[in-house]
């Protein structure tokens, strides 16, 4: 029989059996060590995956840069110094205080969007290039971050989701006025999985979709050259796939890797038999090296990024839903980015596809780590029970110690 | 269990080690590349100046002919004389065989 004491240090006097405290005391304490092991994972994975992108871009494009006369670093250097912008971004992201987050939410927001209708005034591209997407996905999900934070992820009435939707239809738009269907289903899957975690219920998502079905068909079929993308994705070699040549060397280039690889720097399709292979194929320069295991590697990294990001979300949500809905927005973002590359590179999908997050040459590293800085200052935050706990402990200490305290003067 | 600022600090360090053991055979790799296709450009070029040589020394062995000698001659309308012992000099040539 579990024996009952009276709690001394509870000020409303409860009474509390010895297993609720040890357990509620031990709650508390592995919520507290959980939390700051999975920052300390999700660093570890950061890093890991940085500098082994870092090496798997040297490897890719060292071939590249002799062939064009410059040093064998030369896009190592110019990766360091990306790698170096991002890096500072993580740190200030990081240093930032909560509020600051809030008020460059729907400041970034409202930023894209001038910037994709600039585009579309001056017909040039700012925004919308592979690289540079990152940064419009990253602050749609901001935006409905906060937006849905202040509702406290709870939506009961149609109106109050209003202003998100009319800001992702604009965007939505803007992004189809410049006729890319791919990035704009990318951002449409976002929205939705926002809105899930913002609270709008399975019923209210499907109608949504179900509204947003008749526009995209219309716009899916609006021109001749989609249409041939879609019949050849039901029908292999129905239509002249421009990249069929380019996809065929990458499948070669992936199978040459058997299951172990070359070794890095071994590979043999890097020299100018894939364009791009720095970049969005680098894919195909990682399987011919590394392998099978080395891409199962990847995929490990990626899907324990994945789950640090979704745990912490969960863990945070009764806290901070601001933060839990970034974590959620974020992680998904990163994690679609990855499978979209996959499928881009192996032709399971059309567009200009986007860069394999981590591990592809180009300024695409700087939106990534801006990401992962975010995510990692939502695993830092402290949840409530760290606070309760703190002011126990603080409690506590004026009772045993009442000297330290003149509580009569104060 | 509650990992220590010295656990966390190996930790990393092991990271950036392993990174670092990743990287040296790629930069070796890298280098080995380049100094392959600077040993090919330099041996293509000598390829070269050989057979620039070779064809300067043709030019020379051909102009130096009796043949091509009268030929020139003719063209820039020259006329040889006989000229006696006496009023010849000795002209030093370029040439191992005269010192």
């Amino acid at each position: 029989m579990a024996r009952a004491s009276y709690d001394d240090w509870n000020f409303m006097g409860e009474v509390h059996t010895d297993e609720q405290r040890v357990r509620s005391a031990r709650s508390g304490r592995a919520r507290q060590i959980n939390n700051a092991r999975n920052s300390f994972i999700f660093l570890c994975i950061v890093i890991l995956m940085t500098l082994m992108g870092l090496v798997c871009i040297y490897s890719a494009s060292y071939e590249m840069a002799v062939n064009e006369g410059r040093p064998h670093y030369y896009y190592l250097m110019m990766q360091g110094i990306y790698l170096g912008i991002g890096v500072a971004l993580m740190v200030f992201v990081n240093v930032l205080p909560e509020t600051g987050l809030k008020i460059l939410s729907p400041v970034m927001f409202f930023l894209c969007i001038v910037a994709l209708a600039v585009e579309i005034i001056l017909k040039k591209t700012l925004l919308m290039t592979p690289d540079t997407v990152g940064v419009l996905f990253l602050s749609g999900v901001m935006y409905m971050s906060l937006y849905f934070s202040g509702r406290n992820n709870r939506i009961e009435r149609l109106r109050q989701i209003i202003p998100p939707l009319v800001g992702s239809l604009l965007v939505l738009v803007l992004i189809l006025m410049q006729r890319n269907f791919s990035y704009a289903v990318m951002f449409l899957a976002l929205m939705v999985t926002m809105f899930a975690a913002g609270g709008v219920g399975l019923v209210g998502i499907i109608l949504l979709l179900l509204y947003a079905l008749v526009p995209a068909a219309c716009m899916l079929f609006s021109t001749s050259e989609r249409i041939l993308a879609v019949a050849e994705f039901f029908v292999p070699g129905f239509g002249t796939n421009v990249r069929a040549e380019s996809i065929l060397t990458v499948k070669s280039a992936i199978a040459s890797g058997s299951w172990f690889g070359k070794g890095l720097g071994g590979g043999l399709y890097k020299n100018g038999v894939i364009e791009d292979i720095a970049g969005r194929n680098i894919l195909a320069c990682i399987c011919e090296e590394l392998g099978f295991w080395g891409m199962i590697l990847i995929i490990l990294f990626i899907a324990l990024y994945a789950f640090v990001g979704y745990l912490t979300a969960r863990n945070i949500r009764k806290y901070n839903c601001f933060f839990s809905n970034l974590a959620t927005g974020i992680t998904t973002m990163l994690v679609w980015q990855f499978i979209l590359n996959v499928a881009w590179v192996l032709g399971y999908i059309p567009g200009e596809g986007l860069p394999l997050p981590f591990f592809s040459f180009g300024i695409g590293i700087i939106p990534v780590l801006f990401e992962s800085g975010l995510l990692y200052r939502v695993t830092r935050a402290r949840t409530g029970s760290d606070k309760d706990e703190r002011l126990m402990d603080s409690i506590q200490n004026e009772l045993m110690f009442p000297e330290r305290y003149d509580f009569e003067n104060r | 269990m509650r990992i220590t600022k010295a656990e966390r600090f190996m930790i990393v360090l092991t990271i950036l080690f392993i990174n670092v053991c990743l990287l040296i055979p790629v930069w070796q790799s890298a280098r080995h590349t380049q100094l392959r296709r600077e040993v090919a450009r330099t041996e293509q070029m000598l390829r070269e100046k050989e057979e620039e040589k070779m064809v300067l020394s043709a030019s020379i062995a051909r102009k130096t002919t009796p043949e091509y000698l009268i030929e020139q001659a003719a063209v820039q309308n020259i006329v040889f004389t006989q000229i006696g012992t006496d009023a010849s000099s000795l002209v030093a040539r370029a040439d191992d065989n005269v010192r």
